[in-house]
């Protein structure tokens, strides 16, 4: 558990996590906005991402990788932080996996033991460890990108370019705040920023690609679901599963079942993944067993998911966007600051 | 819980142990033939023959039946009877008795009864002269073995028709044949605490990985069996020590394969008494790799393992999905067939999922019962299994048609390759029922949680599933598609290089 892994199986993973939350947004994210508008706001993700991701990296540039491990109270608080975001995001995930499942897969059918099935493999995989989840993603990475590029070449004849709007068309304040709020649900700030240490080879390099990459996709995506939908897309729960349900390869149709396959592939690497950073983060922390924690977190989450699970009002309180953007706020920009305030003084404090 | 089971377990089990003392061997013949005797009494095989030469007492004892009596007589017996030891020692006489025999005849010289004993009953032939105390031991080993015939699960169609044997020697003599150079290194070390197995470890020691090979030596050592009666004893103790239907431990009937794996750095293990040779690390895109692929044209090549590769999917898959597609996903199936599909299932009575299950368990036991049975029965029954159940319980409305085919196709898909054969089959009853429970949806997540449990397996730091992760660009050029032999023949893969 100990191991590190290459930038490219890093990235790997969070391409794929990233993937999952863009299959599988919902439109009240982007409701304040018409569809070319959609598209145009991944570049403000973009943007913004790299600038909540300043702080991380002079930390890193000036103290080195190691000293975002942290140690004493502060090391602590950071564990503990950082836990609650992972632990608040994995919820939502598996909230959202739920909905999906109980609404679309097994309309008629209780999902409550799937999403136990859910967690117990996810605890299995965090338990496996961050070499084993980086390996599975480089795996994963081409049959779901594949299966996208399938989709994407079969809907290419259900394209309407008339559904594309004058770009601003609401102005440009309603754009930046929805590519602030997708932002906010970009777990993987935090998770890079806590897992720099255990990366081999050109992290940031890797960071910057990832984000063109994501930004791309996550752009073509969004081309498709507006330019096929329309402004119908508002009107459906999981847009994207709706658009690869009209798709049409060969003889084969409803190529939906392609989504939820992605979709489990990488809701299964995301979940995995922070409950393997939860253990981590708080067995150094406190010394704690590894797999104490995995058993602690996995039970903690079926618990609250069971909780959640068939209730809107309560799954719409863990999807806020406005609490995790607060999380990710606080997680990946304010604790570097703050670190990088810390260590200015311990410097100042040795010189004196 | 784990202390109730582990008293239980202690209730009736022994750990294995070597209670051989040392004891060193007597200077009279009458008491090392006495100790042998209490050691091997009753035995009726074990001959023991005294006789005297110029008035010094010979004491000899051999195996029946695992010697050659014919070369024993003339090689050995004649020589040393009519030897003159006139005026020497013990010491001397045992040195000049064992001078005199051809140089072609192994020869070793002993201290240790015990030891002597264990040669003795590998089927030399053991000498003790009075006055000495020492023994000679004279490697003269026949025994009734199968001969070197092509092996029946690894068949090619221009490959070498030679396979491993149970004999040890000739297993080892089959590699050296194909290595001509000194850096291929044969060391043996003994495996079973009763058995006394013969393991030989072979390794090209120019391009081995020092740290695997200590691993393994050790591995090897610290495998505390009472017998090993096959490689298959072996390989938990060299595999992955995490729980898996993979171990990173490759097999393989043929000499040919075995130096193909030593020559890319990995480790080679022959177990004595089996035509299964062991290598080591095994990575799980070897799976579709065969020697024919290299005889053949590399498009050829990448055909067949597009193939294989196919197929393996298929044999794990196909009836998962169809289960999955019949419960739950009947959209993605084109209207004209699902039609056809529904109609034929409609009259079956059962689940499509059990249907499935009935009908895979109704492989399993006629593939079973073909394998075990004597082989003019066994084909008799496949017959049986495959034609007259197949067709009477589709007339009788208990399977439908599209199962069977199914089912069929796994059968036939799984066999492409042979050595993944349990491991497909064990998932795919488990991704039967989790596409009767959940769809495609269950089928993923055990998919996902495969491919990672594949990913886990890295016993000698080189992962299970690399060349595809970690990506080893280098390494693609015998993936899936294998280059043509201008190119590969340049430079030769270095396994233990794919590491991390």
């Amino acid at each position: 558990m100990n191991s590190k892994i290459s930038a490219f199986q890093f990235y790997s993973i969070m391409l794929l996590t990233r993937l999952l939350t863009t299959l599988t947004y919902t439109p009240k994210y982007t409701e304040e906005i018409t569809v070319s508008d959609m598209i145009l706001q991944t570049l403000f993700r973009f943007v913004f991402g790299i600038i909540i991701f300043i702080p991380v990296f002079m930390l890193n540039k000036k103290y080195g990788v190691d000293n975002q491990k942290g140690n004493g109270a502060f090391g602590k608080i950071k564990a503990v932080i950082f836990t609650a975001v992972f632990f608040y995001f994995s919820v939502s995930t598996l909230s959202r996996l739920e909905l999906f499942a109980g609404t679309v897969i097994f309309p008629e059918t209780d999902v409550k033991f799937l999403l136990l099935l859910v967690i117990l493999f996810c605890a299995y995989g965090a338990y496996l460890g961050l070499e084993s989840i980086g390996r599975s993603a480089v795996l994963f990475v081409t049959p779901v990108l594949l299966s996208l590029i399938v989709i994407g070449l079969a809907l290419v004849k259900r394209i309407d370019w008339l559904n594309l709007s004058p770009l601003f068309y609401n102005g440009v304040l309603p754009v930046a705040k929805t590519a602030l709020n997708a932002v906010g649900r970009t777990v993987e700030y935090a998770v890079i920023a806590v897992s720099l240490p255990f990366i081999t080879g050109n992290a940031k390099k890797g960071f910057f690609i990832w984000m063109g990459v994501q930004t791309f996709i996550t752009a073509v995506i969004f081309f498709f679901v507006g330019t096929v939908l329309g402004e119908f897309n508002k009107m459906q729960l999981f847009p994207v599963y709706t658009i690869a349900s009209m798709a049409q390869f060969s003889f084969f149709r409803g190529l939906g079942a392609i989504i939820t396959g992605a979709w489990i592939l990488c809701a299964f690497l995301k979940i995995s993944l922070l409950i393997f950073l939860q253990a981590k983060l708080i067995s150094e922390a406190f010394g704690v067993k590894k797999i104490t924690v995995i058993a602690v977190s996995g039970v903690l989450l079926a618990a609250v998911c069971l909780f959640i699970s068939g209730n809107v009002d309560r799954f719409n309180i863990v999807d806020t966007s406005f609490v995790k953007f607060i999380l990710i706020l606080v997680s990946v920009p304010i604790l570097a600051i703050a670190e990088l305030i810390k260590e200015r003084v311990a410097k100042c404090a040795k010189q004196q | 819980m784990k202390n109730w089971y582990k008293e239980k377990v202690d209730e009736i089990t022994v750990p294995n142990k070597d209670t051989e003392e040392k004891v060193p061997v007597k200077d009279t013949v009458s008491e090392n033939i006495k100790y042998l005797k209490s050691k091997l009494t009753p035995s009726f095989d074990v001959k023991y023959r005294k006789c005297e030469v110029d008035g010094i007492e010979f004491g000899f004892v051999m195996l029946d039946g695992m010697c050659d009596n014919e070369l024993i007589n003339e090689q050995i017996m004649i020589p040393i009877l009519h030897g003159n030891y006139n005026g020497l020692d013990g010491e001397k006489v045992l040195e000049t008795a064992s001078n005199i025999i051809s140089g072609s005849i192994d020869k070793s010289v002993q201290n240790e009864l015990n030891t002597s004993i264990r040669e003795m009953l590998s089927g030399n032939l053991l000498m003790f002269v009075d006055g000495s105390s020492r023994a000679v031991l004279f490697g003269v080993q026949k025994f009734p073995k199968r001969s070197v015939t092509e092996p029946d699960s690894e068949t090619q169609e221009r490959g070498s028709k030679e396979g491993f044997s149970e004999s040890f020697m000739d297993n080892v003599a089959l590699l050296r044949r194909r290595i001509r150079t000194p850096v291929l290194k044969t060391e043996i070390i003994e495996v079973g605490a009763t058995s006394k197995t013969r393991i030989c470890i072979a390794y090209l020691s120019d391009r081995v990985n020092e740290e695997t090979l200590i691993s393994v030596k050790k591995r090897l050592k610290e495998s505390n069996l009472d017998v090993c009666l096959g490689s298959g004893y072996l390989e938990p103790f060299l595999g992955s020590r995490r729980a898996s239907l993979f171990s990173g431990v490759g097999s393989t009937e043929r000499p040919d394969v075995l130096t193909a794996k030593l020559s890319e750095g990995k480790i080679g293990i022959i177990t004595d008494g089996t035509p299964y040779a062991l290598f080591i690390p095994h990575i799980f895109t070897e799976y579709f790799h065969s020697l024919d692929d290299y005889l053949k044209k590399p498009y050829y090549a990448f055909a067949i393992r597009t193939l294989k590769i196919a197929a393996f999917f298929i044999g794990i898959f196909l009836p998962g999905l169809y289960v999955a597609v019949c419960t739950f996903h009947q959209e993605v199936i084109p209207e004209t067939m699902i039609f056809d599909i529904c109609l034929q299932e409609s009259f079956v009575p059962l689940p499509v999922m059990i249907e499935a299950l009935i009908m895979h368990m109704v492989f399993e036991i006629v593939k079973e019962a073909g394998l075990r049975m004597p082989r003019s029965i066994g084909n008799a029954v496949s017959i049986v299994g495959a034609l007259v159940i197949g067709d009477a319980a589709v007339s009788a409305g208990l399977v439908a048609a599209p199962m069977l085919i199914v089912i069929g196709l796994t059968a036939i898909s799984s066999f492409v390759i042979p050595s993944l054969y349990d491991a497909s089959s064990l998932l795919r009853v488990v991704l039967i029922i989790v596409g009767g429970i959940s769809g495609f949806y269950g089928i993923m997540l055990v998919f996902a949680a495969v491919v990672l449990n594949m990913a886990s397996i890295s016993p000698y730091g080189v992962p299970f599933t690399s060349p595809l992760s970690p990506t080893k660009a280098g390494a693609w050029r015998d993936l899936i598609f294998r280059a043509d032999w201008r190119q590969l023949g340049k430079k030769r893969l270095q396994t233990d290089r794919l590491d991390k």
